[in-house]
């Protein structure tokens, strides 16, 4: 079922997590294919939060080992690792009288030492971040008085300040309104396409996944069902055993992509 | 956020759990006067549960009914009353602000009647307990108000965290405030140190009687209010959309939480941790439903307060202010509810 | 927004000449120049006298203003302080018990004692909010609780405590500059320093610390380990002020909000205004307690309550 891509920074390795005796995940393994962008999908309770949490090293697993280009990040310092790979959790929170431009910078904090002083490559990462996001206008503004769209932008600015070459995202499109969640999809690919960022995004839109992604995983009850590109993953029997729905598979007529009709 | 949901059992475990609640508070109310005549046998010396019966029965002028008519009966119906009207305070605040850590000692409602009472003393030399209680009653709703607004102000509006800080900011001033005049005014110093840690020690029966009246009203107000009241402990929008008069209850609570703790702290000094501690013991025996909160909480509180004053005289001889005793009792209780539920309490 | 400085400078400067100035032997400008200059009258009135107060008093205020700083940036809470938290509960608690139960001279011994309640208080807090990690709201939560069993421990020895030891507890407790001398600005100029530098060396990790937990860690930074150093810091910092000055509440809460005020949200600039914050607020205190005859401590809350009143009234709307 796993297809291995040609090459991979970030790995699971036969990872098992669990909380108080229930297992969230079950002997699980899978590599991000490297400059791609990947989504992580499942119904609620899936554990993709949770697989997602464990591929950034905040949850070490309780068997099994996530390797990042090849180590295992339990050795490996939270530095070391803010600098390889860059997370921007489901609902972050900050201080609510920063500014867009100081949270932005806050990114750039596992490039610098105790003494090391702000640099100019400091201020080119930051503006590169708020050009990519179109938020320079917004860099004065305190994140209090952003609307929903704005706000998930600055963060993923400050995600994007922090220059690593991996991005994990969890439901970066939740609470947007539709155009909103299409800037935000569409910005994660040009990062792929563009920068050769790799993505993984834990999203809850199979159709928008399946228009935006190069891979898509399906998880369910903390196993992996399905991987692949969005041609070979969607297909209604894979949707009916993960989602437990009747679903028809049509194709996009202007993108080409497959779009699923939920029935039941 | 308010999450009484959290709460509630799943399923028929709560309802099943009410068949047995009549019984149990038939219980609860049966061991309240057990517990006080056992509490009036101890002391610095033991009198025999006959003499106290008697005493109460038929006065005779004996040194033994002096000491149990004039010494151990005010300090366990002061106890008796305090417990009750405390504990149903706190069950009430828990309920309308959907708030685990809300009672009246955490949230500065307490520390604003004791400072009000000791301001009367040292500044208008007051002495008669029926002016005093007044003072009390509007040291307990300017508290009340100056918390609520702290507490509320900023975003996600009065979370339980914030109004245990606010509570713990108004405490600590108002300790320093009656610091302030203490240390200006020895006589009002020797008058309350004893009453302001708490105590149940030398009240008169006169005192307490005439406290109770207010604090007896607030617990029938309580009672009868209780359905409204778990009503309003399923947060504002179902209130709301139910058609119950939101303002004008929650005006209501504020009026018997006044009534409650303003009396018991004119009577008793500002004893903490009964108002949060009996709600939840009395949630873990009869579930979320605040009817029966409310209506266990009076004959728990009332028995928590006498059985720990009276245990300590009788088993340990130590006479410790009852307000060390349930801090000692209490706080250990708040940080093991902090420990467990604190990512409610946001 | 570095202009925001100048003003609390030159007003912390102002209230230092004031209470330098003001006093039983009023001195003017002059003599104040006078003094240092070595006029031998004016000198023992500022050098030996008001001098060491007032320097006890900046440092102090620094002390305390930094430790809230740390404080609020760490609980995420902008009402969080160390007093409020149990550190000063437990110095308290140190200093009675060393006045209750040791007899002979202790006056020495008052510092250390509050000085090792305050850190053991601390330490309680740390370990009872410790479950798989530190939480913001756990570490607010159990310092409440640790605050109101120090509050008990203490009611019960003064209660029943030898009433003249039990004064001189209430009065350390009240919190004062009282008998401020070099001796002592220079041993708490010793504890404080190291821990001042350090927490503006760290002025970064505070401004991360103000994210949730999963983006802190992300960003690299070890968290626990991290809030673990901070509230050292802080201890050390409270700790000293304490030893220094007895328990004075407020300033902690109070002097980050007017840094607050003055702009910059970054800690490197918010730390240095709240130091200054700290010590014009601990100044006006003194200053106000000695018009009044009362202790610093007493006019702390009475300046810093309303103050927090308004501010967070103001703030209801964000």
């Amino acid at each position: 079922m796993i297809e291995r891509a040609p090459e991979s920074r970030l790995e699971a390795r036969s990872i098992s997590i669990g909380y108080s005796g229930r297992d969230i995940i079950r002997n699980l393994s899978f590599s991000v294919p490297t400059g791609q962008f990947t989504a992580l999908l499942g119904p609620n309770g899936s554990g993709k939060s949770t697989l997602l949490r464990a591929l950034a090293g905040l949850i070490t697993p309780a068997s099994g080992a996530v390797l990042i280009d090849g180590l295992p990040m339990a050795s490996m310092s939270r530095g070391q690792i803010a600098r390889r790979l860059s997370l921007m959790p489901q609902s972050p929170r900050a201080p609510e009288d920063i500014t867009v431009r100081d949270l932005v910078a806050q990114g750039r904090y596992p490039h610098r030492g105790l003494f090391t002083r702000w640099s100019l490559a400091d201020d080119a990462a930051c503006r590169r971040a708020l050009e990519l996001t179109e938020t320079l206008e917004l860099a004065d503004t305190p994140l209090c008085n952003l609307s929903g769209g704005q706000r998930q932008r600055a963060w993923t600015a400050m995600t994007l300040a922090q220059s690593s070459d991996i991005l994990l995202l969890d439901e970066p499109t939740t609470y947007l309104d539709i155009s909103h969640q299409l800037n935000v999809m569409a910005l994660l690919k040009r990062l792929v396409h563009e920068q050769g960022t790799t993505v993984v995004a834990v999203l809850h839109d199979v159709t928008q996944a399946a228009r935006f992604a190069d891979q898509m995983l399906l998880l369910k009850d903390g196993q992996l069902v399905a991987s692949g590109p969005p041609v070979q993953v969607m297909r209604a029997d894979l949707i009916a055993a993960v989602f437990a729905v009747e679903a028809t598979i049509i194709e996009d007529p202007v993108d080409h992509t497959p779009v699923c009709l939920a029935r039941r | 956020m308010r999450r009484p949901a959290s709460d509630i059992a799943p399923g028929g475990r709560s309802r099943s759990r009410n068949g047995m609640c009549g019984p149990a508070l038939v219980i609860a109310l049966a061991a309240v006067p057990l517990m006080a005549v056992w509490a009036m046998t101890v002391g610095a010396s033991p009198i025999a549960l006959d003499t106290i019966l008697a005493a109460l029965t038929g006065f005779d002028g004996s040194r033994a009914h002096i000491v149990v008519l004039d010494v151990r009966l005010p300090r366990v119906l002061a106890g008796l009353v305090v417990g009750a009207q405390l504990a149903v305070a706190g069950a009430i605040m828990q309920a309308v602000t959907g708030n685990p850590l809300a009672s009246p000692g955490l949230l500065g409602i307490n520390a604003g009647a004791a400072f009000a009472v000791v301001l009367a003393i040292a500044l208008a030399g007051v002495d008669a307990t029926a002016t005093l209680i007044w003072f009390a009653f509007a040291g307990a709703a300017g508290a009340a108000i100056c918390v609520y607004a702290v507490g509320s102000a900023g975003r996600g509006g009065a979370t339980p965290l914030k109004l245990a800080l606010a509570g713990a900011v108004l405490t600590a001033f108002l300790a320093s405030l009656t610091t302030a005049i203490l240390l200006r005014d020895q006589g009002t110093l020797d008058s309350v140190r004893l009453w302001s840690v708490g105590s149940l020690a030398g009240r008169p029966l006169s005192v307490v009687a005439a406290v109770a009246p207010y604090g007896l009203a607030g617990l029938a107000g309580a009672l009868l209010a209780a359905r409204p009241i778990m009503t309003l402990s399923l947060g504002s929008e179902l209130s709301r959309s139910v058609g119950q008069n939101l303002a004008g209850w929650r005006l209501a609570c504020a009026v018997l939480v006044v009534l409650l703790a303003g009396s018991a702290v004119a009577l008793a000094g500002p004893v903490g941790f009964v108002g949060l501690v009996v709600p939840h013991m009395a949630r873990l025996l009869v579930g979320p439903d605040y009817r029966w909160i409310i209506a266990f909480s009076a004959p728990l509180g009332a028995l928590l307060v006498v059985g720990a004053d009276a245990a300590l005289r009788g088993l340990a001889g130590i006479d410790l202010p009852v307000g060390i005793t349930m801090a000692a009792i209490g706080a250990p209780v708040f940080i093991a509810l902090a420990r467990r539920r604190a990512w409610d309490l946001r | 927004m570095r202009a925001g400085i100048a003003l609390p400078v030159s007003l912390a400067l102002a209230m230092a000449l004031l209470t330098l100035a003001w006093g039983d032997a009023g001195l003017a400008p002059a003599d104040i120049l006078a003094a240092l200059r070595g006029d031998p009258v004016a000198g023992v009135v500022v050098g030996t006298l008001r001098g060491p107060r007032v320097a006890v008093a900046i440092l102090v205020g620094a002390c305390l203003a930094v430790a809230g700083t740390i404080t609020q940036a760490v609980m995420r809470n902008p009402l969080a302080e160390p007093g409020l938290l149990g550190i000063n509960g437990g110095a308290g608690l140190g200093v009675t018990i060393l006045i209750v139960h040791l007899t002979g001279p202790t006056g020495h011994l008052m510092p250390l004692a509050g000085f090792a309640g305050a850190t053991l208080a601390a330490a309680a807090i740390y370990g009872l909010a410790w479950r798989q990690g530190t939480s913001a709201i756990r570490l607010i939560l159990v310092g409440i609780g640790i605050g109101a069993l120090t509050g008990a421990a203490i009611s019960f020895l003064t209660a029943f405590g030898d009433v003249r030891d039990v004064q001189r507890a209430v009065g350390w407790m009240a919190g004062s500059l009282y008998g401020a001398d070099w001796t002592r600005f220079s041993w708490l100029l010793a504890w404080s320093m190291p821990a001042l530098v350090a927490t503006r060396l760290l002025a970064r990790e505070l401004d991360i610390l103000g994210f949730d937990d999963d983006c802190i860690q992300s960003l690299g930074l070890r968290l626990h380990l991290m809030r673990g150093i901070l509230i050292l810091l802080c201890t050390i910092l409270a700790g000293a002020a304490v030893a220094a000055a007895g328990p004075l509440a407020f300033i902690g809460l109070l002097a980050p909000h007017l840094a607050r005020i003055c702009g910059d949200t970054r800690h490197a600039y918010r730390l240095p205004l709240a130091a200054t914050w700290g010590a014009i607020l601990l100044l006006a205190a003194d200053l106000g307690g000695r018009l009044l005859n009362l202790p610093a401590g007493v006019l702390t809350p009475l300046i810093g309550v309303p103050f927090i009143g308004i501010l967070l009234w103001k703030q209801r709307d964000d």
